[in-house]
């Protein structure tokens, strides 16, 4: 009865092609980027517990590149985040000089 | 008079203190810490508003009531079900729109909220100015403005909270989710009418809500009902309709809308400028940089027992001295020549220098472990210790956030084994109940340090590499057998990945250090006046007592009867959780005093006088007996002395100094270390420091895991550890000797 959620393939974001729209794995330290989609279902309930949903400005603390977990920030807030998980959330990049509140 | 009595709950998001308001309120101390998931137990207390007797309730922190794992269960449980006749809300300032989220929930579900709008003055440092009374205005309830740290406005706080709970005065605000949510929740609701749902305490849009959002627990509660599939049919045609128009994120669709929601409330009443917190930029940078956390992790916890080794033995020569003044005031007792008195003195110098003052002699070492380890709590550097552990606890299949038990139970295996309920799913918990146990508690360091004193006397650098070894070790294995039980026990389930706050650094106040560490280690001087005593009181008496006891005539036989009988009672009733749930306080100390009493006076009238003098300690009772038992350690280079320690082990690691102690003083010498030293090699005493280390913390341990996890895995995590450290002793001993 339940239908599936969402395009989940090979546990990675399959917008790879559209400009600007990566995973928010791949963004660097110290990047800004908005939350465009979340693939993957068990995840969104916790996700969106702490706030981060789709249109969610996220500051990129630390990302060691290929391993390990990241460190974002919302609003003022810290989160520790799984790269498991951040390969799913699908994010746009901000420019810098935007300003976070909207 | 006639007081009335209302209940208030404490509810909020991990982390935003509520316990530190919690002990404000009721003037208890509670343990806090700055980091997510401190309080995992609901815990109650009582203060009184003129003339309302309040009954206060202070619950583990949740993001939502949507409960993830069984800590947020537990609070919104008691939100929903026990209905509190106030609930006030603690609300991170720093963080309100995340904050608010819960808020109106807490509020859609009909509860009476008073919102205590806390860590204002942290807000006020990043100049984040919140303005109260528009929060209250738009929420329609009472926002408080409070300092948990400093207590300010909890006293309007409460005023708050006993009015609302007079006038019963509901908020009128409303979610509006929008016309199509709405619709859908209407047509739900209509279904849920019909049904047995309505006579539940939900209201029936709060339980549409949660249909919508697909939370679990809601789901299940439907299952019960007479035809769940009538409202499964609704719910999936009208999560058609909304999916048709917002495609797949219809499942967060309510979680979003309320989001949002929360973020506009969030940006009314808050100013827009805020100030970054250099000092967690600065400190996560290098804390958790990529090649130096890991390296500076190890760093700062050995140095921990380093300082804690070096000062604790300081303070703990002082106590030696108090210890032995005691003890010379005993020995004097035998100076009068009267068989009865010197007996007495001896029995006094067994139990209370031996037995008891010989683990006191050790809590100087844990106060001062405590100091540290309520520092890196209240630090906030425990979330990251969940971060920097992450790649090695990914590699076997936990989460980093699964570390975090692992480091309370470096104060205590008990609140470790209690942490794991953090965690989310099944799996991760069971495999971290089982394993916590490994990670060296306070008690276990006591007793380590004093095997280590004895093993290397003259090596300082060996004494404390020994408990470094012995320490390291154990988190090592605890990390390898997660991995081993993950792949027997949960074959196809993968790990969970990390999702935690990391909260702003903090300095922690001296006071609440103090506090917190002062209040563990009364813990551990409260366990020497009960479990620790009686433990020392029979091991003293088995120990003085001749194995042929029938030839001591029937009286002796039925007086040893009773002995151990009311031994057996104390030790259990005072190490054992279970039981003293179940009796009160009082009734405890009550039967302790006069079981106590009564034991002594039944050995002096039964046993005392038909006692021969010297008994040697090969013929005594407990010798007799666990030298059957012997061949189990022999191969470990150790005897029945050992076997007896170990085994009284099992009941509080603190008896394995007693019993060395009383054994000890069998030869002639108050201090047993030089005996120790005659009795095993070197070797062999860094075997036995490991087995100790590696089996059964104690009684209160298994009664914590089969609490959280059942009989099955209680009984497991005993067998299994007690394999371990009986193999990886038998190694160590082994190639210890070759050296």
């Amino acid at each position: 009865m339940r239908r599936g959620c969402g395009h989940y393939r090979n546990g990675h974001c399959d917008h790879q092609d559209k400009n600007n729209y990566m995973a928010l794995s791949d963004f660097p330290e110290g990047s800004k980027c908005e939350v465009i989609h979340l693939h993957g279902c068990t995840m969104n309930n916790r996700l969106a517990n702490l706030g981060i949903g789709v249109g969610s400005v996220l500051t990129i603390v630390q990302n060691a590149g290929n391993r390990g977990p990241l460190i974002i920030m919302l609003e003022s807030t810290r989160y520790a985040i799984g790269r498991g998980m951040a390969r799913l959330i699908e994010c746009k990049k901000v420019e810098s000089c935007e300003q976070e509140n909207d | 008079m006639n007081k009335k009595t209302i209940n208030i709950a404490l509810a909020g998001n991990p982390n935003s203190g509520k316990t530190t308001l919690f002990n404000e309120i009721t003037g208890t101390t509670q343990t806090t810490g700055n980091w997510p998931g401190v309080t995992v137990t609901k815990k109650t207390g009582k203060c009184s508003y003129e003339d309302t007797r309040i009954n206060v309730t202070d619950l583990p922190g949740t993001y939502s009531l949507s409960a993830h794992s069984e800590d947020e269960l537990i609070a919104r449980d008691f939100v929903v079900k026990e209905k509190p006749d106030v609930v006030i809300n603690v609300v991170d300032a720093t963080a309100l729109s995340r904050n608010l989220f819960l808020t109106i929930q807490l509020i859609e579900l009909g509860a009476p909220v008073v919102v205590a709008l806390n860590m204002t003055d942290e807000a006020k440092k990043s100049q984040l100015d919140v303005n109260p009374e528009m929060l209250s205005q738009i929420l329609g309830v009472p926002v408080v403005e409070t300092v948990g740290t400093c207590g300010s406005g909890v006293k309007t706080l409460i005023q708050k909270a006993v009015e609302l709970a007079e006038d019963k005065e509901k908020s009128c605000f409303v979610c509006h989710y929008g016309a199509d949510v709405e619709s859908a929740t209407q047509r739900i609701q209509n279904v849920l009418s019909e049904t047995q749902v309505a006579k539940t305490h939900y209201p029936l849009h709060f339980f549409a809500h949660k249909l919508l959002e697909r939370d679990k627990r809601i789901e299940e509660e439907i299952e019960t009902i007479d035809h769940p599939e009538k409202v499964h049919q609704i719910v999936e045609e009208e999560m058609d309709k909304l999916r048709e128009k917002y495609g797949d994120d219809v499942e967060t669709l309510v979680i979003n809308r309320r989001y949002e929601m929360a973020r506009n409330i969030a940006y009314k009443v808050t100013s827009k400028i805020r100030k970054p917190n250099r000092v967690t930029e600065i400190l996560d940078r290098i804390l958790t940089n990529r090649f130096l956390g890991i390296p500076i992790f190890l760093a700062i916890m050995y140095g921990i027992y380093f300082v804690t080794f070096t000062y604790g033995a300081y303070l703990s020569d002082l106590v030696g001295l108090g210890v032995e003044w005691i003890s010379g005031l005993f020995d004097s007792l035998a100076s009068f020549g009267i068989p009865a008195i010197t007996n007495t003195g001896a029995f006094l110098n067994g139990v209370v220098t031996e037995g008891v003052g010989g683990v006191i002699v050790f809590l100087p070492f844990i106060a001062v472990l405590f100091i540290f380890m309520s520092f890196l709590e209240g630090s906030g550097y425990m979330a990251r210790i969940a971060y920097i552990m992450d790649g090695i606890m990914s590699s076997v299949g936990l989460s980093g956030k699964a570390f975090i038990p692992y480091m309370v139970s470096f104060g205590c295996a008990v609140p470790g084994v209690m942490a794991a309920r953090t965690l989310d799913t099944n799996r991760e918990r069971v495999l971290t109940v089982l394993t916590t146990p490994l990670v060296a508690c306070a008690t276990r360091m006591e007793v380590l340090f004093f095997l280590a004193a004895v093993a290397f006397v003259s090596n300082p650098l060996m004494q404390s590499l020994s408990v470094w070894i012995v320490f390291a070790l154990g988190i090592v294995l605890a990390i390898v057998l997660v991995s081993l039980f993950s792949r027997i026990f949960y074959k196809n389930e993968k790990a969970t990945p990390i999702l935690i706050e990391l909260p702003p650094y903090r300095l922690p106040s001296v006071k609440n250090i103090l506090l917190h560490s002062w209040n563990r280690t009364k813990h551990f001087l409260e366990k020497a006046g009960g479990v620790i005593l009686f433990g020392a009181i029979a091991f003293w008496i088995l120990s003085s007592t001749p194995s042929n006891i029938l030839s001591l005539g029937s009286n002796a036989v039925i007086s040893t009867i009773v002995i151990s009988s009311l031994l057996l009672w104390l030790i259990l009733s005072n190490a054992l959780p279970s039981i003293r749930k179940r009796i009160k306080a009082p009734i405890i100390k009550a039967s302790n005093i006069i079981s106590l009493l009564t034991i002594v006076a039944v050995y002096i009238i039964g046993i005392m006088p038909v006692l021969p003098t010297d008994v040697a300690l090969d013929e005594s009772i407990i010798g007799t007996v666990s030298r059957g038992g012997q061949w189990l350690v022999t191969p470990l280079g150790l005897d029945w002395r050992a076997l007896v320690a170990l085994v009284a082990g099992f009941v509080a690691k603190e008896l394995v100094i007693s019993v060395f102690n009383i054994l000890g003083t069998g030869v002639g010498e108050m201090d047993s270390s030089s005996t120790i030293r005659e009795w095993y090699s070197p070797q062999a005493v860094l075997g036995l420091m490991i087995f100790m280390n590696l089996y059964v913390p104690c009684l209160a341990t298994i009664g914590a895991i089969k609490a959280e996890i059942g009989w099955k895995w209680a009984l497991f995590s005993v067998g299994y550890s007690l394999a371990l450290a009986w193999i990886v002793s038998f190694i160590v001993y082994r190639v210890g000797l070759l050296f």
